[in-house]
């Protein structure tokens, strides 16, 4: 059983939204030709979120209804990813079930997915959070943009659409789904971003804090080594390994010229210095070996890659008849 | 769940058994653990998982065997560790409810039909052993004193190798090394829910002592790790590795400009080799932590973040 396009919602708690939220999907998508299936991932909610869930029709006229269900709470990145794996539609539009996302912008996407982009990437340009929630999250997106190369205003929103193809080969895991334009952007991906509306919260409690930004850096800088190594783990490793070298190098000359002055105590520092950078150069060679293993072992890993890649060039918008 | 008494295998009790030590006889062990489970009156099936090369615990299990005892007797040909041991038996368990015992007895026999009856509300229940006189060897307090630091103190006897579970339990969960310790952990994580209940300690048996600490203090760390940061190891990695570099850095920064502005000298102490060192380590951990990122980013989608519990359409 195919469908033309699936909506995914994670719901955590969410017993208020849940009635709202499918009108409003229903509402959106009811008119749009083709048939619709709709996502709901209970992540493992404390209150009556399935129960409530369970209660609303199967099938409504194209739209037909599909309730994942954790057996514990595991987060949004892995409700997401979940909703991904068993949704059956050729295309996937994911979005948060706090009803602060619009239903009503789902034609939007799926105008700019046939215009041929693979990715689109909702943007809540007049985002009506306090600021101590704004403010963390611009830094995140300015900091993913300058490290990713792939400038996206609002990574955190997570109401996009993607092809199918290409979001089920992406790899979510912890809290990567801030980071699924650059992973795709590594497929080839085209990616477009558009204004969507935003409406404060109606209920319940924002799960987010400040603490952010600190993990929103480990994880760049994880996922960020891992997509930039790709293509030659052992080529970044060196660069490491040579300015280790390079240090090392300059600590050896300051050693030996020391050595030839009467003053040779400075000698024995910089001696020492020399050693523990030739040490390091040393360690980060043999870490460039290990991650050239881990890369060989799972060159699979980045296939999907490359096929997509290979794909998504012969359906950019220019060469698709008008 | 009246309707699952229907099939006779969702009514069999697996009893699971590491046996890790050459005993003369089992038979005392099994007559005692087989009275203590038909008091139950289901149908029973023993899992005896012999560790190695113990040829008169194998000699005695075999003569239970061909005396008509329900039992199934697994032979590693040489010694796996007592989570591998747990592991074959889990596998082949075919009950619904499944119960690991020791070779030792560890509580009093007549106390497992507590767990057995905790068991109808939870996926795994572990016993916690009650001393008699109220009083834990010193060992299993410090570990217990460790336990709760470390992951909260819902659990107080993680060593006790008493639990009753689910067979899905035992399915989903592969131990390792040291990992039975840290079962009901583990299965927190998967989503099982897991209990704890108080049952008597048997005092006739002890068990052999539980090995170094050092032992102990390594069986926490990892199970720490693993449980808190399996997912995002550059997390863990990440912080600490920034955490001494940007101390070294610090430090050698200090170090240059008292050098330079103050004329303090450094040849004759070894501060500066040690903010170097720092340094090198800082950035030693946190190479390693982006390989860490990196093997959990390959095997993504191999071990799935999450278990559905049940798709509904």
């Amino acid at each position: 059983m195919t469908f033309d396009l699936s909506i995914i919602v994670p719901l955590y708690n969410e017993e208020e939204s849940i009635g709202p939220m499918y009108e409003a999907i229903q509402a959106a998508v009811q008119d749009l030709p083709g048939s619709v299936e709709i996502v709901f991932v209970d992540d493992g909610s404390r209150d009556r979120t399935f129960a409530l869930a369970g209660a609303l029709p199967r099938h409504s006229g194209n739209v037909h209804l599909r309730l994942v269900k954790f057996r514990r709470n595991f987060g949004q990145t892995a409700a997401m990813a979940a909703g991904i794996e068993h949704a059956r539609g050729r295309i996937l539009i994911t979005m948060d079930g706090d009803l602060q996302n619009d239903p009503a912008d789902i034609p939007l996407f799926l105008a700019k997915i046939d215009e041929g982009y693979d990715l689109v990437v909702g943007w809540r340009h007049d985002r009506q959070d306090h600021w101590s929630r704004v403010l963390p999250s611009k830094v995140a997106n300015w900091l993913i943009g300058k490290a990713t190369g792939v400038p996206i205003k609002d990574n955190g929103c997570s109401l996009k659409a993607y092809r199918a193809e290409l979001i089920k080969e992406i790899p979510l895991y912890a809290e990567m789904h801030r980071f699924i334009p650059a992973m795709s952007s590594l497929a080839g991906a085209r990616i477009a971003e558009i204004k969507v509306r935003h409406h404060a919260r109606r209920f319940g409690q924002s799960k987010y804090g400040f603490s952010r930004i600190y993990k929103v850096f480990l994880d760049l800088l994880a996922i960020s080594t891992i997509l930039g190594f790709h293509r030659q783990p052992m080529l970044a490793f060196a660069g490491l390994a040579a300015i280790a070298t390079g240090l090392g190098f300059v600590s050896l000359g300051s050693a030996i010229v020391y050595g030839m002055t009467p003053h040779d105590q400075p000698g024995i520092v910089f001696s020492g210095l020399a050693v523990l950078f030739g040490a390091l150069a040393i360690f980060l060679m043999v870490l460039g070996l290990l991650s050239q293993l881990i890369y060989g072992t799972m060159a699979r890993r980045f296939d999907p890659f490359r096929r997509l890649a290979a794909r998504l060039i012969a359906t950019e918008p220019e060469e698709r008849p008008a | 769940m009246s309707t699952q008494n229907l099939m006779s295998t969702e009514n069999l009790l697996s009893v699971v058994v590491p046996i890790r030590r050459d005993h003369d006889s089992l038979d005392r062990l099994h007559t005692t653990y087989r009275a203590a489970l038909a008091a139950d009156g289901r149908p029973l099936q023993f899992v005896y998982v012999v560790d190695g090369p113990l040829q008169a615990s194998l000699d005695s299990l075999r003569r239970l065997k061909q005396a008509g005892e329900p039992i199934e007797i697994i032979h590693h040909a040489h010694s796996f560790g007592e989570a591998a041991a747990l592991t074959t038996g889990l596998r082949h368990a075919r009950g619904e409810i499944v119960m690991t015992l020791t070779e030792e007895a560890e509580v009093k026999p007549g106390e497992l039909g507590k767990l057995l009856a905790a068991a109808r509300e939870h996926d795994l229940v572990v016993a916690r052993r009650m001393p008699p006189d109220g009083r834990a060897p010193g060992k299993q307090r410090k570990f217990e004193l460790a336990t709760s630091l470390l992951f909260g103190g819902r659990f107080h006897d993680l060593r006790s190798g008493v639990r009753v579970m689910r067979r899905a339990v035992g399915e989903e969960i592969t131990l390792y090394g040291h990992q039975h310790h840290f079962l009901p952990l583990i299965a927190e994580t998967h989503g099982f829910t897991v209990s704890e209940v108080e049952v008597d300690a048997d005092r006739s048996a002890r068990r052999p002592p539980a090995g170094p600490n050092l032992a102990l203090v390594l069986d926490l760390l990892t199970a720490f790790f693993l449980i808190r940061f399996i997912r995002k190891p550059f997390r863990f990695f990440g912080g600490f590795g920034f955490a001494v570099l940007a101390i070294g850095g610090l430090a050698t920064l200090y170090l240059v400009f008292a050098r330079l502005f103050w004329g303090e000298a450094l040849v004759d102490r070894p501060a500066l080799i040690l903010s170097s060192l720092m340094i090198v380590l800082g950035i030693q951990i946190i190479s390693v932590g982006l390989i860490g990122e990196i093997i959990t980013f390959s095997f993504t989608k191999e071990h799935k973040d999450y278990k559905v519990e049940r798709i509904v359409d």
